[in-house]
């Protein structure tokens, strides 16, 4: 997508994420400072920079899995708060940087999101699962295999798999190709960054910049320019 | 029914405590030093019974409807007091688990008084002061278990938990596997208790009436409404504690506070206390 086709879109609809002037404490520390960020729906954006800058946090701040901060977060035109956290939880597919996969098969933590009550309609089918396990390079006969056997690159690929299936507006992801061979960081790329849905993702690897609309880096829990793909 | 009852004469009472430096010292020579522990526990003990046995003399007599119900809401607060103590807790759940206590102690004496034993009045304190001590007591332990399971599973299980919420789980579904997990541990000594009771040991308080002077076979029958009346406020304890304490324990985004713990150093003592029980 390019930088203009952004633009376009974002004069027609709310932004996908908005943040204004946010905030992070914990522990005595800041870990973002009034932060301002702006995602257009279907935008990719990639943040990098060096560890310990605050990326995490702005993904997980976004998903309202900090206990304190202050501005405001904005997802898909609605802002993040006590009663819309559940709302905007169901837009959005946050894949940790350690994604849990629980102590059953590869199906069992496939359909683990589709036992709460918010998203049951959506369970998809058998053959959904297999083929969101394909496009990643698992094939089908993952399913009936224990979690607890999987390798770290394969329990990263489940929980993208696991993302994919909720059909979500926005997908943030955090370093989701860091124990991955280049053959499957492409499969993934390719799966994540080629559908309509927005990304906003932590990637230290050039890969993922060399596919993103945007790249913002991240520095001591501030924004230091970014750089829009031509 | 008192007449039957040998009294102890205070210096018979006497020799079991001397008795008991036997063993303490053994165990001391051992290298298990539980002498300091022990001569707290027993002078504890001892001082706490001949008060409660002064207090319900009087209560007794008086036999009036609103000290009785203090007194169960005296004992309540001091159940919960242990309960937060115990499981790791800090005040800030006091209240939501003090109701839960104190909802099921209620609902379950109703049931005792008002439609099993239905003494006149129905607030007898003979009845209802030893019931409602068995039942806080057997609330006390379960709960100490259920809360502990309950909130520590939550804390050293957070991504589990986190990923649940993240996926869009309600917090009550994202809580629930750790609700059945500590439900079960709870409950699993009282039904090991029951499947294995006057096989193994006479229960206390059959023993009770029966040296008391009262026919085994009523005695027997007011084991099981015991028995019964126990288990009944345990599922209803449990839960509701769990699910009262929720609202405190959570923030509104769902994520547990880390002020609902005790801090390492008010967790004194409470190893031993975590096995305390109480008979039934």
């Amino acid at each position: 997508m390019s930088a203009r086709g952004t633009t376009r879109r974002s004069l027609a609809s709310p932004p996908a994420i908005r943040l204004t002037g946010v905030t992070v404490r914990a522990a005595g520390r800041i870990l973002l400072h009034e932060l301002d960020l702006s995602i257009a729906q279907g935008e990719k954006v990639v943040l990098w920079g060096p560890s310990g800058s605050g990326k995490s946090t702005l993904l997980k701040t976004i998903v309202g899995g900090m206990p304190s901060w202050e501005g405001e977060v904005w997802v898909g035109g609605e802002r993040l708060a006590p009663r819309t956290v559940a709302a905007i939880r169901r837009r959005l597919a946050y894949i940790p940087q350690e994604p849990f996969a629980g102590a059953g098969t590869v199906e069992e933590a496939l359909l683990f999101p589709f036992q709460f009550k918010a998203r049951r309609q959506q369970r998809p089918p058998r053959e959904r699962l297999e083929a969101e396990l394909e496009t990643l390079g698992m094939p089908a006969a993952f399913l009936a295999a224990p979690c607890a056997s999987l390798s770290g690159g394969e329990r990263q690929r489940l929980a993208i798999a696991r993302a994919l299936l909720l059909d979500a507006d926005i997908v943030l992801a955090d370093e989701i190709t860091s124990a991955l061979d280049p053959a499957n960081r492409e499969r993934v790329l390719a799966a994540l960054m080629d559908r309509p849905h927005t990304v906003l993702a932590v990637a230290h690897d050039p890969a993922w910049r060399r596919r993103a609309d945007r790249t913002v880096r991240l520095e001591n829990g501030k924004l230091h320019g970014e750089t829009i793909r031509a | 029914m008192t007449d039957l009852t040998i009294d102890i004469p205070l210096a018979r009472l006497a020799a079991l405590y001397l008795a008991l430096l036997v063993p303490i010292a053994v165990l001391q020579r051992l290298g298990i030093r539980i002498g300091r522990d022990t001569a707290v526990g027993v002078i504890r003990m001892s001082a706490q019974l001949a008060a409660v046995g002064l207090y319900l003399k009087y209560l007794f007599t008086a036999n009036n409807p609103w000290l009785n119900f203090a007194w169960v809401g005296a004992i309540s607060l001091v159940a919960n007091h242990h309960i937060l103590q115990r499981a790791g807790l800090s005040r800030r759940l006091f209240w939501p688990i003090f109701t839960g206590v104190l909802l099921a102690a209620l609902l379950t004496l109703t049931l005792f008084l008002a439609v099993v034993v239905r003494p006149d009045p129905l607030y007898d304190a003979r009845y209802l002061i030893p019931l409602a001590g068995m039942v806080l007591g057997n609330c006390l332990r379960s709960n100490v278990i259920a809360l502990e399971r309950f909130y520590n599973g939550l804390r050293s299980r957070q991504d589990a938990y986190l990923a649940a919420l993240f996926l869009g789980a309600t917090v009550r579904e994202a809580t629930l596997p750790y609700l059945r997990r500590a439900a079960s541990a709870a409950l699993a000594p009282n039904l090991a208790t029951m499947s294995t009771m006057g096989l193994v040991s006479l229960p206390g308080m059959m023993t009770g009436q029966i040296l008391g002077g009262a026919v085994p076979l009523v005695a027997i029958k007011y084991q099981v409404l015991i028995m019964l009346g126990i288990f009944f406020n345990l599922c209803v304890s449990l839960v509701l504690t769990m699910l009262l304490s929720q609202r405190a324990a959570f923030n509104e985004y769902g994520l547990l506070r880390d002020g609902i713990f005790r801090a390492p150093d008010q967790e004194r003592c409470c190893g031993a206390g975590r096995q305390a029980g109480a008979g039934a």
